[in-house]
């Protein structure tokens, strides 16, 4: 499990990138990769391509970050979920949270 | 083939290709490159050719699989019907499992490789291990954090709180001695599919679950980042129970040989 962040030359967009397995254990990672980020951040893309796994823990995690970003006003992409990841945010109903592609 | 070849000297070149004429065209190519051609095959006989060049005297004792693929546009496997082969009927059937974890072994050790491989080794389940993973999974997480270690899922609702839960689940999980949570898992196939039965029970004091089901009835979410490992469970199985004191919760999952994979 790893968790990887990219500011896009923009400025504004931050990529967070999680491998492996998505749960518990990834909690202060991932709030790290998005708390310490600076001000000008306004999009965030979620980069599921290495995501093996996803569990409810993780769900809480997403709407932590969404609530952070802004609640409905937050742009948040989730990207290249595998079919099990996937699965998972349909029946979460994160599909009405979240731009998923 | 107009780049020249690299100058490492003239190669021996074993060309393996099911279409005659190709053949012969490669052949001529890599000749006039400058390099040796032995007899060229159709790619199954030039590697069963290599086997004894590779082993040399050596009698064989490694079993030997050699596989041919056949390569084909992707519009000829739309017409393949995406169901089990007969063949996947094979392995186990009708099964069943007890395997309890307990004591401190709960503080460091997780049992849900082991518990899912076993569920693995149904063909039916194979293509399902998401889904699998993700029932065995919540089942653990709940006995654990909220049966044994008693973590609210109410702390989850701000982002402290998510961050003290966990923290909080690690001071507890330290103490773990007395505890414990099985798993009876238990499989058996019909003429269409088959049902896997998935018992998980801890040594917690239980919990007021009525209230909960209610509330799962009613769309209400019980803090704002946590409830929906139960929901998860709820719509992946058939049937989701709470038994005794709210320790002993049921999952029923189906599964069917001709449903076309959920996960595509």
């Amino acid at each position: 499990m790893a968790i990887h962040t990219k500011r896009h030359e923009d400025g504004r967009t931050l990529t967070i990138k999680i491998e492996g397995r998505f749960d518990f254990s990834t909690h202060q990672a991932f709030r790290d990769a998005y708390e310490h980020g600076d001000q000008e951040v306004s999009h965030y893309v979620i980069n599921m391509c290495n995501t093996t796994y996803l569990d409810s823990s993780a769900l809480g995690m997403l709407l932590l970050l969404r609530d952070y970003a802004g609640g409905d006003a937050a742009r948040i992409r989730i990207e290249n979920c595998n079919n099990d990841v996937r699965r998972i945010l349909t029946i979460s109903n994160f599909e009405q949270l979240f731009a998923i592609r | 083939m107009d780049e020249p070849l690299p100058e490492t000297g003239p190669l021996r070149v074993l060309i393996a290709d099911d279409s005659d004429s190709d053949r012969l065209i490669l052949q001529t190519m890599v000749r006039r490159q400058g390099h040796e051609v032995g007899d060229s095959l159709t790619p199954f006989d030039a590697v069963m050719r290599g086997v004894p060049g590779f082993t040399g005297a050596q009698v064989v004792q490694d079993d030997l699989t050699v596989v041919t693929l056949e390569m084909v546009d992707e519009r000829e496997l739309a017409d393949l019907p995406n169901r089990i082969p007969q063949s996947a009927l094979q392995g186990p059937a009708h099964w069943s499992c007890v395997y309890e974890i307990n004591n401190q072994t709960l503080s460091y050790f997780n049992p849900l490789p082991l518990l899912l491989h076993i569920c693995m080794e149904v063909p039916g389940l194979r293509r399902r291990s998401g889904e699998v993973y993700t029932l065995l999974s919540e089942l653990y997480t709940n006995a654990l954090e909220h049966g044994i270690l008693e973590l609210p899922s109410s702390w989850k609702s701000s982002p402290e709180g998510f961050g003290h839960y966990y923290a909080e689940r690690e001071r507890r999980l330290a103490d773990s001695e007395g505890h414990y949570i099985r798993f009876t898992l238990d499989h058996k196939t019909s003429r269409r599919g088959g049902e896997l039965r998935i018992l998980c029970k801890d040594s917690g004091a239980g919990f007021d679950f009525a209230g909960l089901v209610s509330a799962l009835e009613s769309g209400e979410p019980q803090a704002r980042y946590a409830g929906r490992g139960l929901v998860l469970l709820q719509q992946l199985s058939r049937s989701l129970t709470f038994k005794e004191q709210g320790n002993h919760v049921e999952v029923v999952y189906h599964w069917d040989f001709t449903e076309a994979s959920t996960q595509n």
